[in-house]
């Protein structure tokens, strides 16, 4: 992983950056694409950066076969729109799909969880004029997500704890969201508990909501910044004019 | 050194029960200070006292030290049972960071003591790893490295083997004796297992809420029985077994 992210130049961005490219491009793939022509560019564009960043791609266009049954339901509805089966628009509609698919998998896949809440503090920071803290907000995501494979395990733990009691875990969705009633309870007990005692640890460790704190990493726009700024303005001036004069 | 005066506790205050009942006792630093005793005695509620997250009902704690300020947040920090439920950050760097960024530090003073302190346990070229894929024994080590970054005058570890395996607990008992041979740092150690108590150089025991003894280890080795509620470790046990 560390060699990798030694190779990729897209990891060196700053997250303010990766987060608003990430957002202009789902935008422009969302709304200035008229014909299935530009939503396949914008998504070769895509791989061929990933392809130069030396990210993986492969692995990335794999990841695709996640969503293949949205894709085809996706593509039948838009295609089945007007009097007749119209392959373009049908097409059209996958490639978008695809695109804001791929665009937000390259976007978690190059950041970090630090540089994921950094953006997001960002982001939350217009909520302080609602009484809001966007420091609080981010932390608490940041807590939610160092948490998420502790819960996990959690789960699989009461999980295998059940079936050694005699409980049957069917293999059917049904029957796995009703299988997944019984370990809500004692998960979330556990949940409370370990909330209680983080919140000890963090006040141990000096942690006073509202109170201005320091700053362990902080991220400076470098010269990538600059050039991926460029390259997405010549891009985006390309598909408004093709969009305008289309 | 830290003074527990006539000191009693309640969680409630219309409670006639009190968790601790008018404990008298000094802790020392350079040597490890334990604190033992059977569940629900007191022992947890004794530490959240003196890191200052509990209050005494009645009595007085003292911290008496030269060149010390009892008042600031950072004078004692406590390592709790479970490294799982104290870890914040999602990195190794950015959970050492988390006390620091809480001091309002600037970002140069944090990115040093965080090295400085990952160092210590051999996390300085591990520090953007995933506290995920940390075993037991490494979260353990990461929540002393933690606590060690901000320096502490005091640290309490409240039941810190119960998740350590054997090999685990032989390293955390390796840096806590070099942590009192090689700092300036105060140790107390809360413990409800036998084999915890040839680590202590001075032992604290509970039994419901009152101190019943309190006296250095060789004292404690000497005593004809154990006091009420725990037991002798094996390596006592064995040493009357040959002397007989």
């Amino acid at each position: 992983m560390d060699e990798r992210l030694n190779k990729s130049k897209l990891r060196l961005l700053n997250p303010i950056t990766k987060g608003i490219l990430c957002i202009i491009y789902i935008l422009m793939i969302s709304f200035f694409c008229k014909n299935w022509l530009v939503a396949f560019n914008l998504n070769l564009f895509l791989i061929l950066i990933c392809f130069y960043a030396k990210e993986e791609t492969i692995e990335l266009l794999v990841s695709l076969k996640k969503i293949w049954f949205l894709l085809l339901i996706v593509g039948l509805f838009q295609g089945f729109v007007g009097s007749s089966f119209n392959i373009f628009s049908c097409l059209n509609a996958i490639f978008k799909v695809m695109g804001i698919f791929l665009t937000a998998s390259l976007y978690t896949r190059i950041s970090t969880q630090n540089e994921l809440l950094y953006f997001w503090e960002i982001c939350f920071r217009p909520l302080k004029l609602f009484g809001f803290s966007s420091n609080e907000l981010a932390l608490t995501m940041v807590i939610a997500i160092r948490f998420l494979p502790v819960f996990m395990n959690e789960i699989e733990r009461i999980r295998i704890a059940q079936i050694a009691r005699g409980a049957k875990m069917k293999k059917n969705m049904i029957a796995s969201a009703i299988n997944f009633m019984p370990l809500l309870i004692p998960v979330l007990t556990q949940a409370i508990m370990r909330s209680e005692e983080l919140a000890d640890a963090m006040e141990v460790r000096g942690y006073v909501p509202n109170r201005p704190r320091g700053r362990y990493k902080t991220y400076k726009l470098n010269k990538y910044d600059y050039y991926s700024f460029f390259i997405m303005g010549i891009i985006l001036s390309l598909i408004i004019y093709k969009y305008i004069h289309n | 050194m830290i003074l527990f005066d006539r000191v009693s506790f309640c969680y409630n205050e219309k409670e006639t029960s009190f968790i601790l009942k008018g404990v008298s006792f000094s802790l020392q630093k350079g040597i490890i200070n334990g604190l033992i005793g059977k569940n629900g005695c007191g022992k947890s509620t004794l530490a959240r006292l003196i890191v200052g997250l509990l209050k005494p009902t009645e009595g007085e704690i003292q911290f008496k030290e030269e060149n010390e300020d009892p008042n600031a947040y950072y004078f004692s920090g406590m390592i709790f049972q479970n490294p799982d439920n104290q870890i914040v950050g999602t990195t190794i760097g950015d959970d050492i960071a988390f006390g620091l960024e809480n001091l309002n530090l600037p970002t140069e003073n944090i990115e040093q003591l965080v090295v400085k302190a990952a160092s210590l346990f051999g996390f300085e070229k591990m520090l953007d790893m995933p506290v995920s894929k940390l075993s037991g024994g490494q979260k353990q080590m990461l929540c002393i490295a933690s606590v060690l970054a901000l320096e502490p005058s005091w640290i309490v570890f409240d039941e810190p083997t119960s998740h350590l395996d054997p090999w685990a607990r032989i390293e955390f008992w390796n840096i806590i004796n070099y942590l009192v041979d090689n700092s300036n740092i105060g140790i107390i150690v809360i413990s409800q297992l036998p084999e915890d108590i040839i680590h202590f150089g001075h032992i604290s025991v509970l039994n419901e809420g009152c101190i019943i003894f309190n006296d250095s280890y060789d004292v404690f080795a000497s005593l004809n029985q154990p006091p009420e509620g725990i037991d002798f470790p094996e390596n006592i046990k064995l040493q009357r077994l040959l002397n007989n």
